[in-house]
Parts: structure tokens; sequence; C-alpha cells
């Protein structure tokens, strides 16, 4: 159980050493100071005594049973003394020293050797490459980080160490508390998805950070995040988010709109909150740490001066809060009671002469109106006003309404200070400026519609049944044999059909003769269009001809194309002509598909045609899907508004999508070779009439 | 005299793979035979200083001939050969003893001739004057995918008949080689019935195979001079396609899923490029302008089992000559692609009818 990796009864540091300059005496000056009760045995072949502790020789000297070593030696060393500790019975190992993968050859290897030598004796690792972790309620603080953080309600799981160290320091000054801090190194073995499932179980913790730069295993991330974060938020910074980051931090993944998108998909499906600065993140955690969820988006605005008040609800409106109506109760209450000159509307205006006194009476009477969900109060020091009282009178409402958030933005500098420390000590976020208290209660209502989310998906998605699975499998096998990874139009069509997904009668041919033999079979008008591997946009080399209605006009655009393709892109290699039947124009829709290395299929939902990649008014999601998703997705685009119908135009035939898009999904689970797939355009008729898949491109691996 | 078939073409037709595939087949067939180029060109400079053809080492090597290299290609032609005029007669011996020792002992001889049949006309060695020398049959590869408009070629057999018949020799058949999808009905329904009319045989119809030669990665690790950064276990996989990563890598990747085998060139440091190639299996990824990678490029490339090349040259330029590569045959592609060959000969090719001519006559 990782529970045991962060109260093990005894703790052995190889490599601690008699000189402070180095990581193994930090690490064991760390462990004695953070007051950790259990056993530590230090191991250093050359000393005697560190601190005043007894050293040992080797791990296998040491006369107790040992759960967990941290191990700082140098790389070199590290897998012998890690098959130690496996002799030993160790159960758990920390490997703070670098030289691993991240230093690529030799690395690699070492760390492929670590690894099985932690299979092979039965020790979970956390590392290597990694600064350790830090449990406040143990306690125990096995890193090298200069400070111990406070107790609190935080978890903290970093990919970079580095950070935990900036992040530690700046926690102290805010009085910011952790439950648990934990830098994951490598990841060789314990990976961010083992500690979500740890933490989710965590008494201690009520809100789980994450700095993360890749995920490895996404399908066990998402469900287990999934599970997790319906009893507790999840809030993430991701890393790499930009090309630039992205490069830096090499987790690129192969989906077509980048690997952000598949991310934050991910993170959607899991109902985690994306915290887009390590800012947000912590105001975030600050507010989740100890505040309940608001009810609804609807809040209510206390302040003492009118101009931050109007910003900091002109902010609220703008990241999707509403500022409640007071009911008759709360706006003649506030009549009454306050001085004529304030505004009894929200946001209530105490004004600048407003004591603790004043500012209580108004938080508790917008806090009793049950149109207000979360309050906001603001304060700015005035000459009669009582910064510290007053943060214990919010104090006090906050009892009396549990279950409605406060959150306090006291701007200015010390005079707010001490106040805001209270505020913060006995879990009510004060921040120093509007912006983050609205951005942290946007962060709380956001949680609530996750959760919402997470309840509403149903556990089963859409099954079809007359999809012919043993014709769709056939045509990817005859690719295959043939060497090939793309799908000629035909085959790609076929294969949709087979998922009972409509489109127009197409045939290839290769001479004038077939074709018009096949225009004449199809019927006119027919459309004719190249067929190549390597021609992905047809209409950019001028490779398709419309609304072609005999015979001679059939010849002239097969020569026409023939020519256009040897001009423009003499090396491709061309299949032949694609002919087929010419349908009425519909409302252009794309369904796309991207397979992810790491999360697998994203389906894609936008505005189609030739203007796809000029619009990209798309949404996505991760794959399955469930029926309320793809509904979600669709409502996302401005697609959908089109497809509703602008300006009296009749509604398309928006169940036929969703059916299509629910039936694309079906087709990706069963066929896992496909790696891209775009109907592009799909044709959307009026309700009733359908669709029909005009183009699909199909690229298996 | 021996019975020999002298294959010859214009530009890169497909001689030597053709040549390969007979010779293989005819040796299966319990024939003892040679190969001979006359003629050939200068692809490569030995260390010795000497200049050889890799199509003749190639071919010597993969079919394991006794003769040396010398003998069997006994002209080699670099890009200023005019002056040879004053040696005329000392060429002319030089190709006909060689010739002699090659026939010694062999039922059929193939000869190969040089990139174009006209080549040497001034001093009398062009392929009408061999092949009336050594009284071989001639048989014309026409490259279809290159000839454009692609009913031309059918003048370009009546040209050639024209030239061999100036010399008082027959043009025996023509193999239409190459021929794009699109044009197979052109070409076996009308084009091959025209040049029949020219009373030529057509000896074989065969299909635009684009991968047939395609060279290896340690072809082309050898030919760019590059430096094998990561796989060096890996470099026997063959290069069919070369891809250029410039674009970004939402862009990039849609082509990078589309190619088979490829070689993806881009630079050192366009680490998400390469990444997002790696991830798509490609044969090998080249990196250019000496840029050397990321470290953790090179460690997704170990796990992914892709070789990682880097070469000095721009991005242009490597692509410049992973072109010349893929024209250059080796030893190895051939071995490794002789299966795929002979099947072309047997199913594409009249080599009985060929060979029953041949031995006939």
């Amino acid at each position: 159980m990782i529970k045991d990796l962060f109260s093990p009864r005894s703790v052995a540091i190889i490599g601690a050493s008699r000189n402070p300059a180095k990581v193994g005496y930090t690490i064991l000056r760390n462990t004695v100071k953070s007051g950790y009760k259990g056993k530590i045995y230090p191991i250093n072949p050359k000393a005697k005594e560190i601190l005043g502790i007894k050293c040992y020789k080797s791990i296998l000297n040491v006369p107790g049973e040992v759960d967990l070593a941290v191990i700082a030696v140098p790389a070199p060393a590290v897998l012998n003394v890690a098959k130690e500790c496996g002799e030993k019975g160790v159960k758990h190992l920390v490997v703070i020293s670098a030289g691993f993968k991240e230093i690529g050859g030799e690395g690699v290897d070492r760390e492929r050797k670590l690894i099985s030598i932690g299979k092979k004796y039965g020790m979970r690792i956390l590392g290597p490459n990694c600064l350790g972790f830090i449990d406040t309620y143990t306690p125990l603080n096995v890193t090298f980080a200069a400070v111990m953080p406070r107790k609190g309600k935080i978890a903290f799981i970093s990919q970079s160490g580095a950070l935990i160290t900036a992040i530690l320091d700046w926690s102290i000054r805010r009085s910011i508390g952790f439950s648990k801090i934990i830098s994951l190194g490598n990841k060789a073995d314990l990976d961010e998805t083992d500690f979500i499932r740890a933490l989710g179980r965590d008494e201690n913790t009520n809100v789980i950070l994450l700095y993360i730069e890749s995920i490895e295993n996404g399908f066990k991330f998402i469900e287990v995040s999934r599970k997790v974060s319906a009893e507790k938020p999840i809030i993430v910074v991701k890393g790499g988010i930009t090309e630039a980051g992205a490069k830096a931090a090499m987790s690129h993944t192969g989906a077509m709109a980048g690997s952000f998108t598949s991310y934050s998909a991910a993170f959607k499906k899991s109902g985690i909150l994306l915290a887009s600065t390590l800012d947000e993140l912590f105001d975030y955690a600050l507010a989740f740490s100890n505040q309940p969820i608001p009810a609804s988006n609807n809040i209510a605005i206390v302040t003492n001066a009118g101009g931050p008040g109007i910003i900091t609800a002109d902010l609220s409106v703008k990241h999707g809060l509403r500022l409640s109506s007071f009911n008759i109760n709360t706006i003649n209450k506030l009549r009454s009671n306050l001085p004529p000159a304030a505004a009894i509307y929200n946001p209530v205006d105490v004004l600048g002469d407003a004591k603790a006194d004043r500012y209580e009476f108004a938080i508790k009477t917008v806090l009793s109106d049950e149109n207000v969900s979360g309050l906001i109060v603001i304060l700015t020091p005035q000459a009669m006003t009582e910064p510290l009282e007053t943060a214990k009178a919010i104090l006090r409402a906050h009892s009396m309404y549990p279950n409605k958030p406060i959150i306090a933005a006291f701007i200015g500098g010390e005079t707010a200070e001490e106040a805001a420390k209270l505020l913060i000590e006995n879990s009510v976020p004060c921040f120093d400026l509007p912006e983050r208290a609205v951005i942290a209660m946007k962060g709380l209502c956001m949680y609530r519609k996750y959760l919402d989310l997470l309840e509403k998906v149903p556990e089963r998605t859409v099954r079809f049944y007359d999809v012919d699975l043993t014709r769709a499998r056939r045509i990817i096998e005859k690719v295959r044999e043939e060497g090939r990874k793309v799908l000629l139009e035909v085959e790609a069509k076929e294969l949709i059909r087979a998922y009972g997904i409509p489109t127009p009668l197409t045939v290839l041919v290769r001479t004038e003769d077939e074709a018009v033999e096949a225009a004449n079979k199809i019927g006119y008008p027919v459309v004719l269009k190249v067929s190549s591997p390597q021609i992905l946009h047809k209409t950019d080399i001028g490779g398709v001809v419309l609304n072609i209605n005999s015979d001679g006009e059939v010849r002239e655009a097969f020569r026409t194309i023939l020519n256009r393709a040897r001009k423009y892109v003499p090396r491709a290699v061309l299949y032949g002509i694609t002919v087929q039947k010419m349908v009425p124009r519909g409302r252009e829709v794309i369904i796309g598909v991207s397979k992810d290395p790491t999360f697998g299929y994203l389906i894609m939902f936008g505005s189609g045609g030739i203007y796809a990649n000029l619009f990209r008014d798309v949404s996505f999601r991760l794959a399955p899907v469930t029926l309320g998703e793809v509904k979600e997705m669709l409502r996302e685009t401005k697609a959908y508004a089109i497809l509703k119908g602008i300006r009296g135009e009749p509604p398309a035939d928006i169940s036929s999508v969703i059916n299509i898009i629910l039936r694309v999904n079906q087709l990706i689970q069963n066929i896992p070779e496909i790696v891209e797939m775009d109907i592009n355009p799909l044709f959307v008729y009026e309700e009733g009439e359908g669709c029909l898949a005009l183009d699909v491109k199909t690229v298996i691996s | 005299m021996v019975k020999s078939i002298y294959i010859t073409g214009i530009g890169c037709c497909g001689k030597t793979v053709i040549a390969y595939g007979l010779l293989r087949k005819f040796k299966n067939n319990g024939l003892r035979v040679s190969y001979f180029k006359p003629v050939s060109i200068a692809r490569r400079r030995l260390p010795s200083g000497k200049f050889i053809d890799t199509d003749v080492l190639a071919i010597k090597k993969s079919l394991n001939l006794k003769e040396s290299v010398e003998t069997i290609s006994p002209v080699v032609l670099s890009e200023r050969y005019l002056e040879l005029e004053s040696k005329a007669e000392q060429i002319k011996m030089k190709i006909e003893q060689s010739f002699q020792q090659i026939s010694n002992g062999s039922d059929v001889v193939i000869i190969e001739s040089y990139t174009y049949p006209e080549v040497l006309s001034t001093i009398g060695c062009s392929v009408p004057e061999l092949a009336r020398k050594f009284n071989s049959k001639v048989i014309f590869v026409v490259n279809c995918k290159t000839e454009d408009p692609i009913d031309m070629l059918v003048d370009r057999v009546s040209l050639y008949k024209c030239f061999l018949e100036k010399f008082g020799v027959q043009l025996h058949g023509v193999i239409l080689n190459a021929i794009p999808l699109p044009y197979i009905e052109r070409v076996k329904g009308f084009l091959a019935p025209s040049i029949k009319e020219l009373g030529v045989k057509i000896l074989g119809l065969v299909r635009e195979k684009p991968k047939l030669i395609a060279p290896t990665v340690r072809d082309i690790a050898e030919a760019l001079g590059a430096e094998v950064l990561e796989g060096e276990e890996y470099l026997d996989s063959f290069v069919e396609d070369i891809l250029i990563g410039a674009m970004s890598p939402e862009a990039a990747i849609r082509w990078f899923r589309r190619a088979t085998n490829a070689a993806i060139v881009t630079g050192g440091d366009r680490t998400d490029l390469i990444i997002q190639a790696i991830e798509t299996k490609p044969s090998v990824v080249i990196l250019t302008g000496s840029l050397y990678p990321a470290i953790g490029v090179l460690i997704r490339a170990k796990e992914a089992k892709v070789p990682i090349l880097l070469v000095p040259y721009d991005t242009y330029t490597t692509v410049e000559k992973l072109r010349e590569v893929q024209r250059i045959i080796t030893p190895e592609s051939l071995k490794l692609r002789e299966k795929e060959i002979v099947d072309v000969i047997e199913k594409d090719i009249a080599w009985k009818e060929i060979l029953d001519e041949i031995i006939e006559s």
C-alpha cells in the first residue's frame, strides 16, 4: 500500500553524510527536524554517527526492520544499494539520486534495472531524480528542501522538484499549509495516478494539486481521477501547453489538434480543474481546502468602496458568475439598517466609514438570503476601517452559514496583513486583489459543474447492433495486406457504411471508359474526384469536378483531373478517379477522429467543408463518448447554431448527426488500427432527412 | 557464339532490376548465367581511386559472380569522355575481350547498357553496334511514369527501332515498366497494340511499384556520411518515402501518419516534430544542419527503436542527396527484395518466351 509509504515505522537514509553541503546530510537533518517518531538509520560506510544518531555501514547491518529507505548515493552505486534494500525486506524506496533516464544512454538502462529490482523484491519506488516527499501529519520530511511546510489540507504532487522548493518557501509567508508534498521525479514506478488514488482516500487531504508535464498511462489516469474528483477536487497545472513549452517538456502527443487539446479533453473527462497559472492553482487550492462548494453561481459582494465593488462585479460576470438578486426581506433589512447613502442592491456598499459591526450586519443579512450561494467580501483600508475586527466578523458569519463559501479580498498592504493572516489561518481565503477572489470563487463553481457532470454521465455508452464488423475488418485487412496506410475513398466509405453511416454511391475507376460506365450506372449528375493517398486536400489541386451531366463531360473531367494531378503533385501515386453521385447540398459539418498515444481517441465535431481549417469551430471529447457528452460537444460549437437554423431557417437533422458521432465512436472502439479519420463534409439535411458523408479520409497504423 | 540479351532503355527505367530478376530466374532454372555491362557510369569512387558503377557491384555481389568488376564493367565513363576517341580501338578491344571472358562457360549472358543507348556512338560502341557484334537480342525497357504525355512512348520505341535498324539490328521486344495505375488501360488497350503494329514484341507490362528498389537505412547513412546517433541495430529497414518536417506538429502528423517506411528529415532543434515523427514509427529520422538533438529525443528513439541520423547538410541538400540514393541499387536491397523482384519477372514479364527464343536462335 502506498499509504504505508507516508507512515513508515522506520526510515533508513542511505548516503547520509556528515558534510552539511551534501544532500545526504540535509535529508537526515530534515527527517530528524520534522519530528518523525519512528526509528532513523543513517547508512554511511565511513561515519560512526551523524547528528548524534548511530550510523551503519550497510542497510544489511541494521538490526531492526526497515520500512522505508531513502537513497541519496551517486547513480552508479544506486543499483547495488537498491538490491541490498530488497534483501533487507524494505517496502518502499525513495530514490533521490539523479543520473537515470533523464541523462539518456546508460541512464536509461540503469533505470530499467532499478525497476526490475523493485519488481523482484516487491518494493515500490518513488523517483529516481526526485526531491522526496513530506507528510505533515506523520510527520516526516525526507526531502532536501530547506523548509518544512505548515500543516494543512492541501496535497501537492509535482513533476518538478524545484517548483516544490519554491512553493514551500512562499507558502510559509502566506500561511498556507499542506498535508503531503510529493516529488515524482522520473516516475520509474510510482506515478501521479498512484498518488491521486492514495490521496483520494487520505482523510487529511481536502484538495489535490498537481503540476504535471506528461502522463504516460492516460487511461489509468482518467479512470482513477474520475473516481477521486467525485470525492475531492483535483486541480492541475499542465507544463508544456505551448509549442515552446511542449518542446521543453517533450510531452507532445500525436493529436492533430496538439497535445493540449487532448490533455484538456482528458482533464474535462476526469472532472479535473485546469489552472492556467501557478497563482490560479494556489488560489483555487486555498478556496478548496476549507470552503464549501456553492449550490449555484449566484454570489453576493459586500464592499466598503464603490470602485472595487464595481470591478469585482464586472470580473464576476466575466468569469461566468452571476450577481444574485436579493429577496424583498433582505433589501428591506439592508435599507432600514444601513446609512441612506449605502448601496443595498448587489454589490452591497457599506460605505467607507463602515466599522466591523456594519460589515457583520451586511454579511449576515446577505448570507441569510436563499438567492445567495456564495460571498465575496471586499475591504479597502480607510480611516475608520477595522480590518482585524472585520476579519473576526467574517469568521463568525462563516460559522453561522458554513454551507456558503466566503472569499475575502483585503486590498492594501501592511494594515490588512494581520487580518488576512487571521482569515487564512482560520480557513477563509483572503487575497490582496479582487481578481483573485473572483477566480477562486469561479473555481468552486466550476467544480460543482464538474460534479454534476460526473454524476450525470451514465456508465453505459450507446451500442448499435446493426453494424457489420466482419465487413469492416475485411477492408482493413485488405489495406494492411497491400502494405498501405491510407484507405482509398471507396474503402473508407465502405468502412463507415458497414457501421451504418450513409454515404453517396461512389465507384473507383481507372479509365475513361470505366468512368463513363460508372457514371451511367450511378445516374447523372455525378462528381469526379482524384484518388491518391498523397493528396490530402483534393480541391487545392483542382482534383474535384462537380455537376457532370454527360458522357462527354465525364471524359473531359477525367483527363483534366489527371493532368492537374500530374502537374501539381508529380510524385503522388494515383489510385484512380472516384465517380460519385452528385447530391444536394446540406449544411456542412466535420466529424474527425485522431488517436492520441496517451489518451486514445479524440473525437472532434465542428463546422465542415473547405473552411473547416479556417474557422476552427470545433469541440473535442475523448472516446468513448456517451450520448450526453455528444450533445454537450455539439452545443459548444457555432455549427450547432447553424444546424438549429438561423433566422427562420428550418432546423437540420441534429439527431442523425448525434447518431453518426456515436457510430464513429463504436467503430474506433472496434477497430483500433485506425489512427485518423475525417468525415468532411458531412452534409446534414433538414430534420428527418438524415445526413450523407461526402468524403471520408482514413489512415491506419 | 554465346546467347545474349541486351537490355537497354532511357534513363532510370529499371534495367538493372530487370536484368537481376532475369539472371535470378534463369539461374533458378539451372542455366549458367553471366552479367555484362560493357559501358557503365561512374557512380562511386573506390578508395583506390578507381571509379565504379554501384549497379555492377550490387549484381556481382548478390549473384556471387566470379568475374572481377573490371571484367564485368570494362569501360567506366565519368563526366568527360569524348577524349576517349583517340583510344577507340583499344576500348573496342577491351570490351570484346571482356565479353569473351564472361561468355566462357555460360549458357546466357545478360548485357545491360549504359543509361542511354546512344552513348559512345562517336567511337562505334553504341548499343546497336555492340549488339551486332555480340549478336544479342535487344530488349528496350520504357519507364512509363516519366513519359509525358504517355502516348509518346510509342514514338520513343519507334525512334530507337530506327536507330537499331540503321546498324542492321532488330528491336526484339519492349518491356513497359512502371505503368502508373490510371494509365494501365491506356497502355494495355492502345499503346501496347500500337507497338506490336511496329513489329515489336511486348515482353512485359509491369505496374508501377515504387517500392521495388528502396534503399535501406544503412545505404542512406553511408551515402550521406551520416552519424548514427541512435538505433545502430535497426539500419536494415527500407526507406520508401521521404518527408520533410518543417510545419507545425499538428499539420505534420497528418503527413507522417500517411507515409510508409519513411525517412523523415528535420532540424535537430525541432524537438516537437522529432518526438511526433518517432511516434509514427518511421524507418529513420534524419536530423540536418549538425544540430544535435535534445537528450530526451534520443531516449524516445531508443524506446521506439527508430534510428536517428545526424548530417551536416541543410534540409534541401539532404533531400537532394536522398533522391540520389534512391536511384542507387545496393547488394543488400537486391537480396532483401529478391522474392518480390522474381515475382515481377514471373508474373509480369514473358521470361519463358525470352528464354525459349534465345535458346532456339
